[in-house]
C-alpha cells in the first residue's frame, strides 16, 4: 500500500504539469501565425542539449541582451527588446496575447517609473522599494531587474519571496504568461512541499520559508544575483529572519542586489534598518476614502457591522461592501444573516439584491475563487442594481485584491497569533488591529472609485485604543524552528543578531530549551548531529524528531503518515447543517486510543482501493476533506523523499501485531514528550506537565476520559484551555523515551511526582525481571 | 519610578531607635516662641525652597506684589528674596541649598530631602529569571546580562518581556468601557447562592486543603525531606 501512494501522487502532479502546458499553449493554437511554437515548446528539452542553438547552460543566449551593458540598461533598451518579435529570454516567436498583455502592463503605475527604478536599482546594492498594491510591483519589478540584471549570462538566478504560497505560485503563473514562457521553465515558484522550478529557470518566486531553507545550505545564497523581498511590510517570521542574513550576506558578496518591497509607507524603518538604503516610491492608482466613525462605542460589533452593511445596501449608491470580522465561524453567520435579511429587504423595500461571500483562509479554492463573481444584476430592467458584499478575516485586507470595493465596514478586531513562552502556548485571540492595519484596511475601498469606509468605532478609541503597527510576527511567535534554521545558517551569536525586532530574551531562552530537551542542541546549545538532521525537514522541530526517531519503533511508515496528517489543514469536516451525521462518519474511524490514531486509519481508509475508486464521492460520502488528504499525500511524498535522502528506514509493524498502535503511539512520545498531560483525580480536568496549566480535553476527541496520561498536538486557548488531538500514552514510556526531561527530582511534590514515581517503579520491577529471566 | 516610590521611605521619615526625634520637636517648639513667622516655612525645607524658586521666577524683584490674602503670606516672602541673594544649588537635585537654613533649622540635611532622594541614580532589583536555566546560560554566554533592563539586538533594543495576549470571548466592540456604577455590575453579578450543609462541609474541606498546600509552599524543606521521606 505504501508503495502504490507516491506513484499515484507523482502521476497527479504530471497531469498538472500537462495541464498549466496546455493553457500557455491555449492561445497558439487559433493562432497559425504561431504553429512553429509547438515544435519549439515539446523540442525545448532536446533543444537544450543540441549545440545548434546558442544556449549557455541551459540558458537562451539571445544577442539582443547579450549587447546590453549589465547594470546600465535604459528603459528605452528593454522596450525595443520587450517588443519582439523574438521573446529575448528563449529565442522563440511572442504570441499574440504577450503583446495584448504588454499593452496592459505598460499602463501600470510602476512602468512609469521604470528609468528611475534603473537608475536606483544600478547605483546602489540595497533599495527599498514602497509601492501601493495595485501599483505592479510584484510582477513588473522582478521583469525590470530581468533585462538590467540579465541573470541568464551569468548563470545566475533572480529570486522574488512572497509570504504565502498561494500568491508565489498564482504570480509565478501570471508572470510566465506576461513573459509567454511556460511556467516552470524560465519563470517558476518554490514552496514547501512543491517546486516547479528547471534548469533554465532565471527567475523564481518562492515563499520566503523556502528561500530561507536554502539560505541553510547555502549561506551566502550563492545562485542568486538578485534577490527581492516583497510584502515585506507584513513583518512575517521568515522574511524578518531574511532580512537579518541578507544585511549580514551584503557585507561578504557585494555583487547581490537586493530589494525590500513593502506596500505601506512606514518604509522609513526598512530604510533606517539597512543603513540608509535608497528608497524609491511609486505611488499606487488609489482613490480619496472617506471615513466614518461611530459617536459611541458599540456594545456588539458584530450586530453593528450586520446592521452597517444593510445600511449600507439600503441607502449608498452602487459599489461592492467588504466586511472585516475575525474567524470563520463568525464570517458564516454574519453571511447567513446577512442573505435573510437582504432577501426580506427586497420583499419589503424593493432593494436591489445582495449576493454575500465569505473569504477565510480554510476556505477551498474553488469557493475563494467566487469573490471574483461579478455583482448580481437588477431584478428587472431599470430596477435597483445589484451589489455583492464579501466577508472576510484580515486576508482581504493586504493579500487578496478584489476589484469593485466601495464600501468597507472595519469593527477594529482580527485574529492575532501570540506565544506565551511562560506556558509554551501560541494562540490565536481576538485582538484590536493597529492604526496601521485600519488604514490599509479603509484603502481597499478605493480601488476603482471614490469610497468610504465604515469603522465600528470612535475617532477617539482609534486614536487611543490601537497601536501604531501591528507586532512583527517574531515578537509573537515560538521561535524553536526559527532558532534550529539559525543554528543551521550558523549564526550562534542569537543575542547579537541584528533583527528588526528582536524577540524577548525569555521567548529565545524558551526556544534554546525545547531544542535542547528535543536533544537537538546539546548542553552548550551546539546543534547535534540530530538537529542537523532534523533542520532538514520543513517541520516544526518536535515533528522532525517524532520522524526522525520513528524507525527506532518500527513504525516510520505511520508516522510518516501522521506527520503528513498534522501538517495539513484538518481533515475531518463538520459542516453546521450536519453535524450528527459528520460526528457519526467520524466514529467510524474512531480509535479509542486517540486522535492521531484516528487520523491515521481514516488516511489508511481513504488509501484503501476502495476509497480510491472515486474519492471524492468516498471523502463526500465520508465528510473528509478530499483537499487536506490529497495535500497530506503531497506533503508525505515530499517528506519521504528527505527520508530516504538522509537515509531513514522505512518500516511498519506488521497490522496482526498487537504492538502496531502501541508502537505509533511510543513514537509519538518522542516528539511530543512536552505536550503531555495528566488527569487530576477523578476529574475531568489534565494539568499540563511542567506548565501546570489546567486544561479539558477538547469536544472533538474520540479518546474516552479513562487515560491518565495524554500527549496534545494543540492548545487551545479560550474562557476554558482546552487541548486538542490528544492521543493516550503511558507515564513509563515517557519516563523510557524522554529522560531528560523527565527527571523526577527536579518535580515539585504533587500527583505527577507520585505518579512519576510509581512508573519508575514499575520500570525498574519490569527490568529487574527480564534480567533474572536471563 | 512609580514603582520605588511605593517601598521608598524617606531618610527623614525613617525613625529609628534612639534618634531623638521627639526631643528635637521640642527644641523646634522652643525656638518657634522668638521667631514663630521664619520658621515654619523653612521646617520643610525643600519644599519653601521650591516655593521660593517658583516665586522669585514669578515675581519681579524690585516690586515685591501683595498678594491678595495679605497679612502673613507677605512676610513669608521676605525670607525668600533673601535666600535669592544666595544661589547655591545642589548638583544633584538642582534645587537651591540653603546652608544657614539648614544648620539652623534642626537635624534635616539637604541631603535627606524628598526632592534629593528621588534624584539619586537607584539600582534596580534583579530580573525575576532562573539562573540555572540553559537558555538563559546560553544568552550570557554571548554577553547578555538579564539584570541589565537590556534587550536582545544589535544595540540591546529588543523587547524586555513577551507580548502579552487577551483573551476575547464575546462581542464587545472597541472601547467599550464597563461601567464603574455600582448598580450597574450589581446587576451583572449572580445572586450569592444557598448552599446546603454538604456543600459548606466541602467548601470547608477546601479551604483547609488550600491552607495546607500553602503551609507546604512556604515551610516545605527540601533537605529534612531528603531524610525524612515526603511526609516531614
Amino acid at each position: 500500500m505504501a508503495d502504490r501512494r507516491p506513484d499515484a501522487t507523482q502521476d497527479d502532479s504530471r497531469a498538472k504539469r500537462q495541464k498549466t502546458g496546455a493553457l500557455t499553449e491555449m492561445d497558439p493554437k487559433d493562432n497559425p501565425y504561431l504553429a512553429h511554437m509547438y515544435d519549439g515548446s515539446t523540442n525545448g528539452d532536446y533543444a537544450n542539449g543540441s549545440s545548434s542553438k546558442p544556449r549557455v547552460n541551459g540558458f537562451w543566449k539571445d544577442t539582443t541582451l547579450a549587447k546590453f551593458p549589465r547594470h546600465g540598461s535604459t528603459a528605452a533598451m528593454a522596450k525595443k527588446a520587450e517588443d519582439g518579435p523574438s521573446n529575448p529570454f528563449n529565442g522563440q516567436q511572442l504570441s499574440e496575447r504577450y503583446f495584448s498583455i504588454l499593452k496592459g502592463r505598460r499602463d501600470l503605475p510602476v512602468h512609469a517609473q521604470r528609468d528611475e527604478f534603473l537608475e536606483y536599482y544600478q547605483k546602489s546594492q540595497i533599495l527599498v522599494f514602497v509601492g501601493e498594491t495595485g501599483s505592479g510591483k510584484t510582477t513588473q519589478i522582478p521583469q525590470f531587474v530581468l533585462f538590467d540584471d540579465l541573470p541568464h549570462l551569468q548563470g545566475k538566478q533572480v529570486a522574488c519571496t512572497q509570504p504565502r504560497r498561494v500568491a508565489a505560485m498564482s504570480v509565478a503563473q501570471r508572470v510566465a504568461q506576461e513573459m509567454d514562457v511556460t511556467l516552470g521553465e524560465e519563470v517558476g515558484y518554490s514552496i514547501r512541499f512543491e517546486d516547479n522550478t528547471g534548469p533554465k529557470t532565471i527567475l523564481k518566486y518562492m515563499t520566503d520559508g523556502m528561500l530561507l531553507r536554502e539560505a541553510m545550505n547555502d549561506h551566502n545564497l550563492s545562485r542568486y544575483s538578485t534577490i527581492m523581498l516583497d510584502e515585506a511590510h507584513e513583518r512575517t517570521l521568515a522574511t524578518d529572519i531574511l532580512m537579518g542574513l541578507l544585511k549580514e550576506v551584503s557585507l561578504r558578496r557585494p555583487d547581490l542586489k537586493i530589494i525590500i518591497m513593502s506596500a505601506t509607507l512606514d518604509a522609513q524603518k526598512f530604510q533606517r534598518y539597512f543603513n540608509d538604503a535608497p528608497l524609491l516610491a511609486v505611488p499606487g492608482r488609489t482613490h480619496p476614502v472617506e471615513i466614518f466613525y461611530t459617536p459611541e462605542p458599540e456594545r456588539d460589533y458584530v450586530e453593528a457591522a450586520l446592521r452597517t452593511v444593510l445600511q449600507i445596501h439600503a441607502s449608498e449608491p452602487e459599489g461592492d461592501i467588504l466586511l472585516f470580522l475575525t474567524g470563520e465561524e463568525e464570517i458564516e453567520d454574519a453571511v447567513r444573516k446577512i442573505s435573510l435579511e437582504a432577501e426580506e429587504m427586497i420583499r419589503e423595500a424593493d432593494s436591489g439584491p445582495l449576493k454575500v461571500y465569505p473569504l477565510y483562509g480554510t476556505l477551498p479554492p474553488a469557493m475563494q475563487q467566487r469573490i471574483f463573481e461579478p455583482a448580481p444584476p437588477a431584478r428587472k430592467p431599470g430596477g435597483r442594481a445589484g451589489r455583492k458584499c464579501i466577508v472576510s478575516t484580515n486576508i482581504a485586507e493586504t493579500s487578496l485584491t478584489i476589484d469593485g470595493i466601495v464600501y468597507v465596514v472595519d469593527p477594529g478586531f482580527s485574529k492575532q497569533k501570540v506565544y506565551n513562552p511562560r506556558i509554551r502556548v501560541e494562540s490565536l485571540l481576538v485582538s484590536p488591529i493597529s492604526k496601521a492595519s485600519a488604514q490599509q484596511r479603509a484603502g481597499r475601498a478605493g480601488r476603482t472609485r471614490p469610497g468610504k469606509c465604515f469603522r465600528l468605532y470612535t475617532e477617539g478609541a482609534f486614536k487611543k485604543e490601537l497601536i501604531e503597527q501591528t507586532h512583527p510576527e517574531v515578537l509573537r511567535s515560538n521561535l524553536a524552528s526559527t532558532v534550529l534554521e539559525l543554528k543551521k545558517l550558523g549564526i550562534d551569536d542569537l543575542v547579537h543578531f541584528d533583527l528588526m525586532d528582536p524577540p524577548a530574551p525569555e521567548t529565545l531562552m524558551r526556544a534554546l530549551e525545547e531544542l535542547n530537551y528535543l536533544a537537538c542542541l546539546d548542553d552548550d546549545g551546539n546543534l547535534t548531529t540530530l538537529g542537523r538532521l532534523a533542520s532538514e525537514f520543513p517541520l516544526d522541530p518536535a515533528l522532525a524528531v517524532m520522524l526522525i526517531s520513528s524507525p527506532e519503533f518500527y513504525c516510520s511508515n505511520e508516522i510518516l503518515s501522521l506527520t503528513a496528517l498534522l501538517s495539513v489543514p484538518q481533515i475531518f469536516v463538520r459542516p453546521a447543517n450536519n453535524r450528527k451525521r459528520a460526528d457519526e462518519m467520524k466514529a467510524l474511524f474512531a480509535h479509542p486510543d486517540g486522535d492521531q490514531l484516528t487520523l491515521l486509519n481514516a488516511y489508511h481508509a481513504f488509501k484503501s482501493p476502495q476509497a480510491q475508486e472515486n474519492p471524492k464521492q468516498w471523502c463526500h460520502d465520508h465528510f473528509l476533506s478530499l483537499r487536506a488528504l490529497q495535500s497530506a499525500d503531497n506533503v508525505r511524498m515530499q517528506l519521504r523523499r528527505i527520508m530516504e535522502r538522509e537515509e531513514l528506514e522505512l518500516i511498519s509493524t506488521p497490522f496482526e501485531d498487537k504492538k502496531y498502535y502501541e508502537n505509533i503511539r511510543r513514537a509519538l512520545c518522542a516528539g511530543f514528550f512536552m505536550q503531555a498531560a495528566k488527569k487530576e483525580g477523578t476529574g475531568k480536568t489534565y494539568m499540563t506537565i511542567k506548565d501546570d496549566q489546567s486544561v479539558l480535553l477538547h469536544p472533538s476527541t474520540v479518546l474516552g476520559q479513562d487515560s491518565e496520561w495524554v500527549l496534545y498536538n494543540e492548545f487551545v486557548l479560550t474562557t476554558k484551555n482546552y487541548i486538542r488531538t490528544v492521543t493516550s500514552v503511558k507515564a513509563e514510556w515517557l519516563l523510557d523515551i524522554a529522560p531528560a526531561y523527565y527527571d523526577i527530582g527536579a518535580f515539585k511534590k504533587g500527583e505527577i511526582k507520585t505518579s512519576l514515581m510509581r512508573a519508575a517503579e514499575r520500570l525498574k520491577r519490569k527490568e529487574a525481571m527480564k534480567s533474572s529471566r536471563r | 519610578m512609580n514603582e520605588d516610590e511605593e517601598y521608598f521611605v524617606p531618610l527623614q521619615d525613617q525613625r529609628y531607635f534612639g534618634a531623638g526625634i521627639k526631643r528635637q520637636r521640642v527644641q523646634f517648639v522652643r525656638a518657634n516662641s522668638a521667631e514663630a513667622t521664619v520658621q515654619p516655612p523653612r521646617q520643610n525645607a525643600p519644599s519653601s525652597s521650591v516655593g521660593d524658586r517658583y516665586l522669585s521666577i514669578v515675581l519681579p524683584k524690585s516690586a515685591p506684589v501683595t498678594p491678595p490674602n495679605g497679612g502673613t503670606e507677605r512676610e513669608e516672602l521676605e525670607p525668600a528674596n533673601d535666600q535669592e541673594e544666595i544661589p547655591k544649588t545642589c548638583e544633584i537635585c538642582h534645587l537651591p541649598l540653603n546652608p544657614e537654613s539648614s544648620a539652623e533649622s534642626h537635624n534635616t540635611p539637604h541631603e535627606t530631602s524628598i526632592a534629593h532622594q528621588v534624584c539619586l541614580e537607584h539600582s534596580h532589583p534583579p530580573s525575576h529569571l532562573d539562573r540555572g536555566r540553559l537558555g538563559l546560560k546560553y544568552l550570557s554566554s554571548y554577553g547578555w546580562d538579564p539584570d541589565s533592563r537590556q534587550g536582545l539586538g544589535s544595540k540591546g533594543e529588543g523587547i524586555l518581556n513577551p507580548l502579552k495576549g487577551k483573551v476575547k470571548n464575546d462581542t464587545v466592540g472597541l472601547g467599550v468601557k464597563f461601567s464603574k456604577d455600582p448598580k450597574v455590575n450589581a446587576a451583572q453579578k449572580k445572586p450569592a447562592a444557598k448552599l446546603n450543609a454538604k456543600q459548606v462541609r466541602q467548601q470547608e474541606e477546601e479551604g483547609k486543603k488550600r491552607r495546607a498546600r500553602l503551609q507546604e509552599m512556604f515551610y516545605r524543606n527540601e533537605d529534612l525531606e531528603k531524610y525524612l521521606g515526603p511526609a516531614a
